[in-house]
């Protein structure tokens, strides 16, 4: 029997991804299948924010342990119809389910990613970032903290983004652009979830704003209209 | 004729044959990472005995990072040193312990499917190459040690030492690649990129290393390795 039908997805995806994408191309993947890869990034996403929240307390960990799968999962459900139709417009021959695996499958990818690296970040938030102290220390540690989950979530997001490049060159037809649809796939999870983070903040948590599910003005405005009235104007005017 | 003469020109040129005693391999996995890092690359590919070799190569780089600690240590002194010997190989064991789940994935996602066993046979490797030429540089860290009052130079000089010791350690995973099993080695390289910051950040969190603590073999408290590092240049004594 072949092994690679008896391994759980998320495994197989890691140790033989080649057989991954020819079961992507040849539309050998049930639904069903498609519960393992979720379960894995809700696992990521649910032990990645302990370490998220955990240096703020008890409380936001288990928000962001909700937060974070719904956030992932919910923008590739968000974009989906979008994946398939570039897809089909571009000739890629890839069905809907396909591009379904595809974009889970990199998302796996991520969560491996993230899970492996959650003893690290534990590690640098535990050993290096001081909760307690003034204003001033307490705003150095929320940056550090920041700066510390944007390097960890990008490498995730790299990595993954990396293997689902790699994966669309081999299962599209050849007169398709990979690259474009790649691109354009990328495009629409980050203009998504960049709006969808921004309802479900907070995620890190502030030492100045009190614990909360959602801030209280999250369906104000969107994330583009705070990044255009209000850090643009910042950079450009010189922070004056 | 002509001919003939040019060949025995060159051969006497030439670099006399190898005997049995070079062409043997090394029968130890720790002489061979230093002689034939190809025979190392072949135990872990192989797969044969990992927790044996695994743990030689471990032990090896416990004794050897011990050794380069009480060098680098006599800076502060024999209780500075001794304290040493025993932080500078902790250091390295945890942080190989906190980024093995990292080795196994990036293995993985960079297009080296390694076994846990494997990965652990790796780290290890790497982890012994590091304290090899540590080891080797021991004699440079404890000639200056002994002989310069001035911290932030020793600190300097032990983290070029280490820098230069892992530039060795990425030559080894570059080797690695030789081999069909790890023939895509990006993500190795990007694991031993984070080894190197944990390994930082480590030593932060262990430290003293250089002077004695005040009580106990720690300082405490939560301080990031870059500022911990910077701090070093404000105090130029011991």
């Amino acid at each position: 029997m072949d092994k690679t039908r008896t391994m759980a997805l998320s495994f197989l995806l890691l140790k033989d991804r080649e057989a991954f994408w020819k079961r992507v191309r040849a539309q050998d993947l049930r639904w069903v299948d498609l519960i393992g890869l979720a379960v894995l990034i809700v696992i990521a996403c649910a032990v990645y924010s302990v370490v998220l929240a955990g240096w703020r307390s008890p409380q936001l960990i288990l928000y962001v342990a909700i937060k974070l799968p719904v956030l992932f999962l919910g923008t590739t459900s968000l974009v989906a119809g979008f994946n398939w139709m570039t897809s089909s417009l571009l000739g890629s021959g890839l069905s809907f389910k396909s591009t379904v695996f595809a974009v889970f499958g990199a998302m796996a990818i991520s969560g491996w990613i993230l899970l492996s690296l959650a003893p690290v970040a534990l590690f640098f938030l535990m050993s290096g970032v001081p909760v307690a102290g003034s204003h001033d220390e307490l705003r150095t540690a929320h940056n550090a903290i920041l700066i510390t989950h944007i390097i960890i979530l990008s490498l995730a997001g790299f990595g993954g983004n990396v293997v689902l490049l790699k994966g669309l060159r081999r299962v599209v037809r050849p007169h398709c652009s990979a690259d474009l649809l790649f691109a354009l796939w990328v495009i629409a999870f980050a203009f998504v979830g960049c709006q969808l983070s921004w309802i479900l903040r907070p995620f890190v948590g502030s030492p100045f704003y009190p614990v909360a599910w959602l801030r209280p003005d999250c369906l104000d405005r969107n994330f583009y209209e705070f990044v255009f009235t209000e850090v643009m104007p910042y950079l450009l005017t010189g922070a004056k | 004729m002509n001919e003939d003469l040019t060949k025995t020109s060159v051969g006497n040129l030439m670099p006399p044959p190898l005997d049995g005693e070079h062409t043997q391999k090394p029968d130890n996995i720790v002489t061979a990472l230093l002689k034939s890092p190809e025979t190392v690359v072949e135990v872990i590919a192989n797969g044969k005995n990992p927790f044996g070799n695994g743990l030689t190569l471990l032990a090896a780089a416990v004794v050897f990072h011990a050794v380069f600690g009480l060098a680098m240590g006599l800076f502060g002194g024999w209780s500075v040193a001794l304290m040493d010997a025993v932080k500078v190989p902790l250091t390295a064991l945890f942080a190989l312990a906190l980024c093995y789940p990292a080795l196994y994935v990036f293995a993985c996602v960079g297009g080296a499917p390694l076994t846990f066993s494997r990965a652990f046979v790796l780290g290890a490797s790497c982890l012994a190459m590091l304290g090899l030429i540590l080891i080797g540089l021991a004699p440079v860290a404890w000639l200056f040690s002994v002989s310069t009052e001035n911290l932030s130079f020793v600190t300097m000089l032990v983290v070029c030492i280490w820098g230069v010791a892992a530039s060795f350690a990425v030559g080894f995973i570059a080797k690695l690649q030789e081999h069909t099993l790890f023939r895509k080695g990006a993500g190795i390289k990007t694991w031993f990129f984070i080894l190197a910051l944990v390994t930082l950040q480590m030593s932060t969190c262990l430290r003293p290393m250089l002077s004695k603590p005040k009580d106990g073999w720690l300082t405490g408290g939560k301080l990031f390795f870059l500022l911990h590092f910077g701090s070093t240049f404000d105090g130029p004594k011991r």
